[in-house]
C-alpha cells in the first residue's frame, strides 16, 4: 500500500502544474502534495522577505491552506498556477503586515507611475559591482533596504523568473508600471553597489 | 547584465527547513479529514431526517392518490381504450384532477434530498477511507 502510493508521488513529480491540478481535482491527492513541495521553498523564500525567518513559516502554511481551500476553484484559462499561487501568498503576506500593523496597506499598492525611458541605461554594470552582488549576504541586505515595490519585482523577475505580464498579473499592476518598477530597481540596486562608479 | 543579476539572485535565495512541506501535508491531510468527519455526519443526518419526513408524505400522497381514484383511472386506460379514445378530454381532466400535485411535489423533493445525502455521505466515507 505505501508502495503504491510512493510510486504514485514518483510518477507525478513530471507532471507539470496544471495536469497536477487537473489529477487533483479527479481525486488524485498525491497531486496536491507534489504542488506543496514543489513550490513550498519559493513561498518561503518570497514571504521571507517581507516577515522575516520567524514568520515566514506560518505564512507559507496559511498560503496553501488557501489553495488546498480553493484549488477545486481554479482556472487555468485566467492565469498560471505559479501566478495564481503568488498572488494569494502576497494577499496573506498583506493581511499579516496590516494586522501586525507592520507596514501599511498603501505601500504594498502604491499610485501607478509612469515608464521614464530618460533613466540612465540599466545595462551596464562594472565587473566589481558584479562581484559585489555575488556576495549573497550582501544582496539579501540591499533588498532588505530597498522599497517594498522594487523588491518584489526584483525577487519575482530575476528568483522566480516570472515574465513582465505575470509579474503584472501577480501585483495587479500595468505592464508598463512592472517595467518602470524593474527598471528602477535595477539602477537603485546599481547605486547601492557601486556609488562611486556613477556619481 | 540580465543573466549576471539572475546568477546573483538565484545564489541569495534562502531555503526553508527541510520538513516544512511535509509538515504542511500533513497538516492538510488532518484538515481534510476533520472536513470529510463534518460532511459525513452532515449528510448521513440530513438523510436520516429526509427519510423520516418522507414515510408519512409519502404515506400522505398514496393515500391521496388513492382517495381521487387515480388508479381507477390508470386501470381504465388499460383496459377500455376506446372510451377514453372517444371522451379523451374529460378523461385527461379527470386524471390531472386526481394528482395531489402538492404531496407529489413534497415527495420527490425529499426523495431528491434523501439521494443527494446519500450519495455524499458515500463520497465523504470513502474520502475517509482513502485519506486514512
Amino acid at each position: 500500500m505505501q508502495n503504491d502510493s510512493f510510486r504514485s508521488i514518483i510518477l507525478l513529480m513530471n507532471d507539470k502544474d496544471e495536469e497536477l491540478i487537473e489529477k487533483y481535482k479527479n481525486g488524485e491527492n498525491n497531486a496536491l502534495q507534489i504542488l506543496i513541495n514543489r513550490y513550498t521553498s519559493h513561498i518561503y523564500n518570497y514571504s521571507l522577505r517581507f516577515v522575516g525567518d520567524f514568520n515566514a513559516p506560518d505564512i507559507v502554511q496559511e498560503v496553501f491552506i488557501k489553495v488546498w481551500k480553493n484549488l477545486k476553484k481554479f482556472n487555468e484559462k485566467k492565469s498560471s498556477f505559479k501566478t495564481w499561487l503568488f498572488v494569494i501568498a502576497r494577499n496573506t503576506i498583506i493581511d499579516f503586515l496590516r494586522k501586525k500593523k507592520m507596514k501599511t496597506f498603501r505601500e504594498f499598492d502604491n499610485e501607478e507611475e509612469a515608464f521614464e525611458e530618460t533613466l540612465a541605461d540599466e545595462a551596464i554594470l562594472p565587473s566589481e559591482a558584479m562581484e559585489k552582488l555575488e556576495d549573497e549576504k550582501r544582496l539579501n541586505e540591499l533588498l532588505e533596504k530597498m522599497p517594498i515595490e522594487y523588491r518584489e519585482v526584483l525577487i519575482l523577475y530575476y528568483q522566480e523568473e516570472m515574465t513582465f505580464k505575470e509579474i503584472g498579473e501577480t501585483l495587479g499592476k500595468p505592464l508598463n508600471t512592472v517595467k518602470s518598477y524593474h527598471h528602477r530597481a535595477v539602477l537603485k540596486l546599481r547605486e547601492e553597489i557601486a556609488p562611486n562608479y556613477y556619481s | 547584465m540580465d543573466s549576471d543579476l539572475k546568477k546573483a539572485f538565484q545564489k541569495a535565495v534562502y531555503y526553508s527547513e527541510s520538513r516544512l512541506s511535509e509538515n504542511i501535508w500533513h497538516l492538510i491531510l488532518a484538515k481534510e479529514n476533520r472536513r470529510n468527519k463534518i460532511r459525513a455526519w452532515v449528510y448521513s443526518i440530513t438523510s436520516v431526517l429526509s427519510f423520516a419526513v418522507l414515510i408519512p408524505i409519502g404515506k400522505n400522497m398514496f393515500s391521496k392518490f388513492s382517495l381521487n381514484g387515480f388508479g381507477e383511472y390508470i386501470s381504465l386506460l388499460f383496459s377500455d381504450s376506446s372510451i377514453i379514445v372517444t371522451y379523451w378530454k374529460e378523461f385527461s381532466l379527470s386524471l390531472i384532477n386526481s394528482i395531489p400535485f402538492v404531496s407529489f411535489a413534497l415527495s420527490m423533493t425529499f426523495l431528491f434530498v434523501l439521494f443527494l445525502s446519500l450519495r455524499g455521505a458515500i463520497i465523504q466515507f470513502k474520502n475517509r477511507l482513502l485519506i486514512a
